[in-house]
Formats: C-alpha cells, structure tokens, sequence
C-alpha cells in the first residue's frame, strides 16, 4: 500500500456510511530500529494548513489561537479503527460523536440559526 | 415512463442551460463583426462541452465522487488549492457577470438602472438556493430556459444565406483584423466550455443519485443536450449576423442586443429577448453559485448538499451565502457588464486546462471509473481537448489586450 | 526553460499593453464604433416607432447612447489626428449626442413626429462620421 496515494487527502466515510471529511494528515511513529508505521489518521484544517506550507500552517494556528481555541484541534482516528480502504477510507467511529464537525455545529448554532429558514 | 422523462429533462437541461450572459454576448459579437465566420468555434466548443460533460457524468456516476473529490483525492491537496483558487476567481467574475445580465435585462424591463438591480437580484438568487432543493433548480432554469429557443426560430424566420452558414462552420483565417477575430474565438470557447459546468455537472450526478443505469441517459444529455444547447448559441450568432452585419453595427452594449429579436417579432421579439437574457443569466448564476460552494465543500470534506437543510451543511451553504452578494458588487458598483463579460469569458478559456488535464487521467483511473473508463476515441478527443484548453490558457492573455477593446 | 518561456509571454503580454497610446488606427476604431452606435440608436428608434420596443426601453437606451457620445467625445484617442480631422469628428459627435439627447425626450413625450425627423437627422450624422478620412498609414 501506498500511504500517499492511498490513503493521504482520501475521504473518510463512519460506521454509517457517512461522509465525515478527507485524510488530512497522518501520525507516524518511529520506535527504535523499526521501520515507521501510522498510528492515526488527522482530520482538520490546521493540519491541512501545515501541508500548504509553513508560513500557511503557523498563520493558520495563530489564527486558531485566538478564535478558535481547543475546538479547532485536529481529531485523531487511531490506525487501529480502520476497516477497510477502497475510494473510501472505512473507519469505526461514529461521526456524530466526534469533533470533525464542531466548525459546523457552531456556524450552524451561532450563525445559520440566526438566518431565517436556518433552523431544522 | 420515466426514464423517458429523465431523457426529455436532459436534452431541455442542456438547451436550457447552454445560453448564458457570455455565450449570448460573445456569439452577438462575433455574428455582428464576422458575420458567419465564427460558426466553428461555437460548434467546437459544443463538441468538446458534450465529450466533457459526459466524461463528468461517468466519473461521478461510477464513483459516486464528484470532480473536486477526485481532484483532491488522486491529485493530493498542493494541486487541488492551486486549482481551488483559480476556478474559485473564474466563478466569481461569471457569477458577477451573470448577476449582472439579469440586472441588465431588468434595466431592459423597467428602465431603471442594472446598479440597482443587482443586490436584489443575488438575494432573490440566495434565497432560492436557501429553500428550494436541487431538483427545483435544475428543472426549473432547464425549463424556462427553453425560452432562449427564440433565436433558433428567430434565425430560420430570417432566412439566413444556408451556403453562407455551412461556410462558417468550417475554420477559416480571418477576413479583417486578426485579433479580434481570434479574440472572440477564445472568448466563444471559454463561454461554451465553461469549467464550471463539468464540476457542476458532476455534483448533480451524485445529488440525482447517479449509478451505472444512469449511463445511457448521460450520454444522451451530454450529446443531444449539448448539441441542441450550441445550436441556440449559433442562432444568436446567425440572428446578429443579418441583422447587425449589414449596418456595420458592433456590439458595445447589451442595450443593443433586445434589437435583434424585434426586428424579426416586433414587441413580442422585445419581451422574449428580455426573458431569455433575464432567465439563462439568473440559471448560470445560480448552477455558478452551487458549485462555487460545492467545489470548497467537496474538496475540503465538509457536508454538502443542496437538498440537505443549510442548518446541516451549515459550512456549505454559508459559502454560497457569503459569494453570491459578494459577485453581486460589481454589478452594483455599475461596471460595464459587457466588458466584464468579455473579461471573464477569456479567463474562462485560461483556467479550462486546471480541470480538463485531470479528466485524462481520472478517466483512465479504474478505482474510479472501473471498467467504465475511456475507450482511445475517447482519450484521444480529451488529449486533444486538453492541448486545446492550454494552447487557449497561453493565447488568452496577450489576446485580451489586444483584440479585448 | 518552464520559467524562461512564462516570462517571455508576460514581457510580450507588457509590452502589448504598454504600446497603448492614441494612434490614428485606434481613433479610426472608434470612429467606426461612434457610428455603430448611431445606427444602433436609429434602430431603437423606430423599433419604438413601430411599436417593437417599448417607450421605457427606447428612452433608457437612447440616453445611455447619448452619454455614450458624450464619453467618446471626451477620449483622448482623438489627440492622434490631425486638426483638419479631428474637428469634424468631434463636431458631428457633438451633433449626435444631442440628437440622440433629443430622441430619449421626444420619445418620453411620445411625440412620433419628431422621433421621426430626428431619427433622420441622426442617419445623416452617422453617415457624415463614417464619411471623414482617417489617414491609418503611419
């Protein structure tokens, strides 16, 4: 397997088949002798940001400092969780109990909510 | 029964959303300065639009990934921002455009200047895409699209010279004044090729839920849809040929154009000319507006959907929210509507290679398009399509300047 | 090589944008755009005369083709020719702004007689424009 071309930028699909954001990053460790392997996968645009550069990557977390706070971490998807990788990455998790939409949950509370029609 | 239908709205689908603010004004021009000459240009921008549109239709109807997708997914993120920021800039200068030719055809409508029109114009545009779904909108500006059916009939009730128009659909050096001539003939390609449709196109394949039985009725739309689409365009090219050719009457103003359907219709010609204008401009600005937002939430991995409540693809929606009055300022700010289209039409033509060049691969891609992928006609017309799109990217700059006044 | 050829391009793209100033080719243009948009003026005309288009229409397109003339009078193209032309060009550009002025309020009065002795004069404004010999030899 190719990490780059198979897994890295790829969409992520939950338990339920929904679609929960793109492979941003990768976490890998390097323990000892042994070859590097994937501990997780990231998903946020901070660590989007870092791949476009580093002057992109440390505007963007300055900017994430000060608006954001916590909530714009990226979340972490253990290598464990992963069930299978087609066009898709297949993980076991459930979307909703995760922080991969918290920007969306807060523009929808404090911002489409105030919209008329922008209430469900 | 309904498949016949589904075949019937994707023909209406691509005649009703071929005329838009830069096809109508770029084929008006070209008819009025060169008579028939320009005729194969429409017509190779009808055939690479219809090659293209249905390469989009297969790749998400196969993968159920749209365009963006596939972009960000095969061609990593550096790529896909590149190509982002470039259509995003595009989008933005042809949404304002066609905000701004349904203010012009209202101005046409009510006397009162488009600058006013303009704001009102993109929240009416904004507030249907905040209620209505996606079915609503493709079927609603597919059918009143049909009215831009009115140069077809306005062209044949003219009696154009048949030996003429033959002549003009093949490529022919220019007559008189070199870059006007290749000028227009970028800008007509940039208007019928138009990036955007193949991004849209291929997110509506995914929202109609698109599959493998969905091929058939693809193909059609692309071809037939298209076809018919470029045979409106020729008979606005057609119409201003006879009718502003002989006066030496050039096109620096939409104000002109109603006069080339009264002619031939009297005050009826006036209002359909108005209702065309006014429909296919506010059409393209809204399919424009979707995609604007489709392409950031597609390529990021948000949720999106325009069949979803905004309060669920809140990212998704509050980008078109943001956009659409945004494009609506240079109208608003009384900018030359035309000049703006001219502008953005060749800019068009140069961002074409950024979302064409990938086809060519992500054709050919099995975990995409399976053992749907292109045969070597079709590879060999998107390898020439490609070498098209960027020849266009490198001429359209130094034509601009040129052959633009 | 990539790098070399893109900066060819934008230097061939700056010097075409920079060879910008008035020549007679360019006034000759826009001599030739001032009458299309004369003719362009009479065809609202008696597309309102005939009932075709509707007064609000007319009047609004006849109004901006009047400031039309009004901006190619002011443009600096003009500074290439020489006095014996460049005064008549002006002259008649005068003559159909007003004229075109003219018709936007004749047509808000709906007074069809003058509509129509005007659109004649503008007629002969227009073909006196195309009429006067711009020398386009360097």
């Amino acid at each position: 397997m190719l990490l780059v071309l198979d897994v890295l930028d790829k969409q992520l699909t939950d338990r339920h088949g929904v679609r929960m954001g793109k492979a941003d990053g990768l976490v890998m460790l390097q323990e000892g002798d042994a070859p590097p392997r994937v501990v997780c996968i990231e998903v946020g645009s901070l660590t989007l940001a870092r791949r476009l550069g580093r002057h992109v990557g440390r505007w963007a977390a300055r900017l994430a400092r000060r608006w954001g706070g916590d909530r714009t971490q990226s979340y972490r998807i253990p290598w464990t969780l992963v069930r299978g990788i087609t066009l898709e990455i297949a993980v076991d998790v459930d979307a909703e109990e995760t922080r991969v939409n918290v920007v969306e949950d807060w523009l929808r509370i404090h911002v489409v909510a105030h919209i008329p029609g922008g209430r469900l | 029964m309904k498949r016949m239908l589904e075949v019937a709205l994707g023909i209406v689908t691509g005649i009703g959303g071929f005329l838009e603010a830069g096809s109508l004004a770029t084929a008006a021009q070209a008819g009025s300065e060169f008579r028939f000459d320009l005729i194969w240009a429409v017509i190779v921008g009808a055939v690479c639009l219809a090659f293209l549109v249905e390469m989009a239709g297969r790749l998400s109807a196969i993968s159920k990934h749209t365009i963006p997708d596939a972009l960000r997914e095969r061609f990593g993120i550096r790529f896909f921002v590149v190509s982002l920021i470039i259509m995003e800039l595009v989008m933005f200068l042809v949404m304002a455009t066609e905000l701004g030719g349904v203010a012009i055809a209202l101005e046409l409508a009510s006397g009162v200047s488009y600058r006013w029109w303009a704001l009102p114009v993109g929240f009416l545009a904004w507030i249907l895409l905040w209620k209505g779904t996606f079915g609503l909108i493709e079927k609603g500006v597919s059918v009143l699209g049909l009215v831009t059916l009115a140069f077809v009939v306005g062209a044949i009730h003219l009696h154009p010279p048949m030996a003429d128009v033959v002549r003009g659909a093949l490529p022919r050096p220019p007559a008189h004044d070199p870059a006007r001539y290749w000028f227009l003939a970028v800008s007509i390609l940039g208007a019928s090729i138009s990036p955007y449709l193949f991004a849209f196109y291929s997110a509506g394949a995914v929202e109609d839920k698109w599959d493998v039985s969905h091929l058939t009725i693809n193909r059609i739309t692309a071809g037939l849809g298209m076809g018919f689409g470029g045979i409106v365009a020729i008979g606005a090219l057609i119409v201003a040929a006879i009718v502003f050719h002989p006066l030496d009457i050039q096109v620096d103003s939409f104000m002109q154009l109603p006069l080339l359907l009264t002619g031939a219709f009297g005050r009826v010609g006036f209002v359909l000319f108005v209702a065309s204008l006014g429909i296919a401009c506010f059409g393209a600005a809204q399919e424009i507006a979707l995609t604007a937002a489709y392409m950031l939430a597609q390529g990021l991995g948000w949720r999106w959907s325009e069949n979803l409540p905004p309060a669920v693809d809140a990212r998704f929606s509050l980008s078109y929210t943001v956009l659409i009055p945004l494009a609506a300022i240079p109208a608003a700010a009384g900018v030359d509507i035309l000049k703006l289209t001219n502008i953005s039409m060749v800019l068009s033509a140069a961002s074409l290679p950024v979302i064409v060049a990938p086809l060519l691969i992500l054709m050919n891609d099995r975990r995409y398009v399976r053992d749907y992928g292109n045969g070597w006609f079709s590879n060999t017309v998107v390898a020439l399509i490609t070498a098209l799109a960027f020849v266009l990217a490198i001429v359209s700059f130094p034509l601009l300047v040129k052959g633009g006044g | 090589m990539r790098r070399r050829t893109l900066t060819r391009l934008a230097a061939g793209a700056l010097a075409l944008a920079a060879c910008g100033g008035p020549t007679p080719q360019k006034a000759a243009k826009a001599r030739d755009r001032a009458a299309s948009t004369a003719t362009s003026a009479g065809l609202v005309a008696d597309a309102w005369d005939s009932g075709a288009a509707p007064g609000i229409y007319a009047s609004d397109a006849l109004a901006r083709m009047a400031a039309s003339f009004a901006k190619d009078s002011a443009a600096p193209v003009w500074s290439a020719l020489p006095r014996p032309t460049r005064d008549p060009v002006l002259h008649e550009l005068g003559i159909l702004r007003v004229t075109a002025a003219a018709l936007d309020s004749a047509v808000r009065r709906r007074d069809r007689s003058t509509v129509q002795s005007l659109r004649g004069a503008l007629a002969d404004h227009g073909r006196a424009l195309t009429a006067i010999e711009i020398d386009t030899l360097p």
